[in-house]
């Protein structure tokens, strides 16, 4: 095994290690929102290994992160529905729930689905730093006197954070990056996305060992 | 990474660079706000404990100078009263017929004066600073002795402490208030009283054989309140055991933290 199949491989195996985890802190007592998200992880990581499956074998699999991306946006959109108490939140993710896929299908008529859809990520993700900030601000607000690095949550929105907003400059860039710089997009890809992508993982599986049985969650 | 360093990529790194700059920003705000909530909290509490320790001990103060006023007037008042009356009895010419009439009454006015004596040492709270808390709570089984309607038992263990005059009052209120719940609702026939001392604890146990209670808790009573208030304003460990049927028991552990043995 080379180095490079090594350091596209090693996200995969964090990825792996973080829907392990979910699965083993799956427990009857953990509240709706958890027992998802620790389902939505190991869907994650099956995609993520037909992923390095199907480039590996050279097959263009832009369509299969595209459907990732779709599925991982309402998911995560409908999770902080539960978790952020502020009713022009809810409105948001309303509102982003009839914008969303109006703009997926939209760049889908557009761009096609064969072609990372790079605004829908952009749009995706913004949301996403949108909440886990909306989130921050409700830790912020609280008159709670528990510790947050005990709310499970506190660390799901610190990665959500640290990978949207470190990935969206580039994943947003993509399709651009791809066509003029394609062994720095490449680099980049290898060593900085996939980095930010094991962090997220890594604190992924910080949230489901802290083990708090959160009040904020439902 | 082959290509010239350009524009796009400058912009990458500097966007992904102020990114985990304020990501950082906003971690650390949120810990330093969480620190100071967790502080805040403290001082609210130590604040709010403060200020009930504070309340308890006014409330004390007012009671132990409403004692010390009925004290007073139970001895000046009603004492004399019953000494001038007993005076008055002595003083009398009775014919042979109503001496023994006379005597009876006489014998009665004197056991009035050794009561009214009693009750009016017991809840004289300078009668339990001259005395110490330990032989105002033998007096106080010595007069429930004295109605035999109990069989009282008493034993120590250890060297005396010296402990703080006020705590000493809080102390004989809280075995107080424990003997006269025994008097009133236990119905029993044996009061076991034990003092023991080690080291720098003193451990109080006042055990009864009477009816107890089981799930009829009387925990809401003003004077089981009472009792809990006063220990933890000690503070001391107070707790009560008890069974129906198998009597109660009442514990109160505390611990002197400047503590000199006296003999």
């Amino acid at each position: 095994m080379n180095v490079k199949l090594l350091i596209s491989t090693l996200p995969l195996v964090v990825v792996g290690c973080a829907a392990a985890v979910s699965l083993i802190s799956f427990r009857r007592h953990y509240p709706f929102a958890l027992r998802m998200l620790a389902a939505f992880w190991v869907f994650n990581f099956c995609i993520d290994l037909c992923g390095h499956i199907t480039k590996y074998y050279g097959v263009k699999n832009h369509w299969l992160y595209n459907f990732y991306f779709w599925v991982m946006y309402l998911v995560l959109a409908y999770l902080y529905d539960g978790q952020v108490k502020h009713k022009y939140v809810h409105l948001a993710i309303r509102a982003f729930y009839m914008v969303f896929p109006l703009l997926v299908l939209a760049e889908s008529l557009v761009s096609g689905v064969s072609k990372l859809q790079t605004m829908m990520l952009v749009a995706g993700s913004i949301f996403m730093i949108f909440l886990a900030a909306a989130y921050f601000r409700q830790l912020y607000l609280s008159e709670d006197n528990a510790s947050v690095t005990a709310d499970p949550w506190f660390w799901f929105s610190f990665g959500f954070i640290l990978y949207f907003g470190c990935t969206v400059p580039f994943l947003g860039m993509l399709n651009y990056l791809w066509g003029h710089y394609k062994e720095f997009t490449n680099f980049y890809y290898s060593y900085f996305s996939n980095s930010f992508a094991i962090l997220l993982n890594l604190l992924i599986i910080t949230g489901f060992l802290c083990q708090r049985n959160s009040r904020k969650s439902r | 990474m082959p290509e010239k360093f350009s524009e796009v990529t400058l912009i990458l790194f500097a966007s992904t660079l102020i990114i985990l700059l304020l990501t950082g920003l906003i971690v650390v705000s949120l810990f330093i706000n969480q620190r100071r909530k967790y502080r805040f909290h403290r001082e609210k509490f130590e604040m709010k404990t403060n200020f009930d320790r504070e309340l308890l001990r006014a409330h004390l103060e007012i009671q132990s100078q409403a004692f010390e006023s009925i004290s007073r007037e139970l001895h000046d008042n009603v004492g004399t009263l019953i000494s001038i009356a007993m005076v008055h009895i002595r003083s009398m010419s009775v014919s042979a017929t109503e001496t023994e009439k006379v005597s009876e009454v006489d014998g009665l006015l004197n056991e009035a004066m050794d009561s009214l004596r009693d009750i009016s040492r017991s809840i004289n709270p300078e009668n339990i600073n001259r005395l110490g808390w330990q032989k105002s709570f033998i007096a106080e089984l010595d007069r429930i002795r004295k109605t035999k309607l109990f069989l009282v038992h008493y034993s120590e263990e250890g060297v005396p402490l010296a402990i703080e005059i006020q705590k000493q009052i809080i102390i004989f209120r809280i075995l107080q208030e424990t003997l006269n719940n025994i008097v009133k609702h236990s119905c029993g026939e044996n009061i076991y009283a034990h003092v023991g001392f080690l080291n720098n604890v003193v451990s109080i146990s006042i055990r009864d054989d009477g009816k107890g209670f089981g799930a009829d808790v009387p925990g809401e009573g003003a004077g089981i309140k009472n009792m809990h208030s006063r220990a933890a304003m000690l503070p001391a460990a107070f707790g009560i055991e008890s069974k129906a049927g198998s009597g109660t028991t009442v514990r109160l552990t505390y611990t002197e933290t400047n503590a000199i043995n006296v003999l």
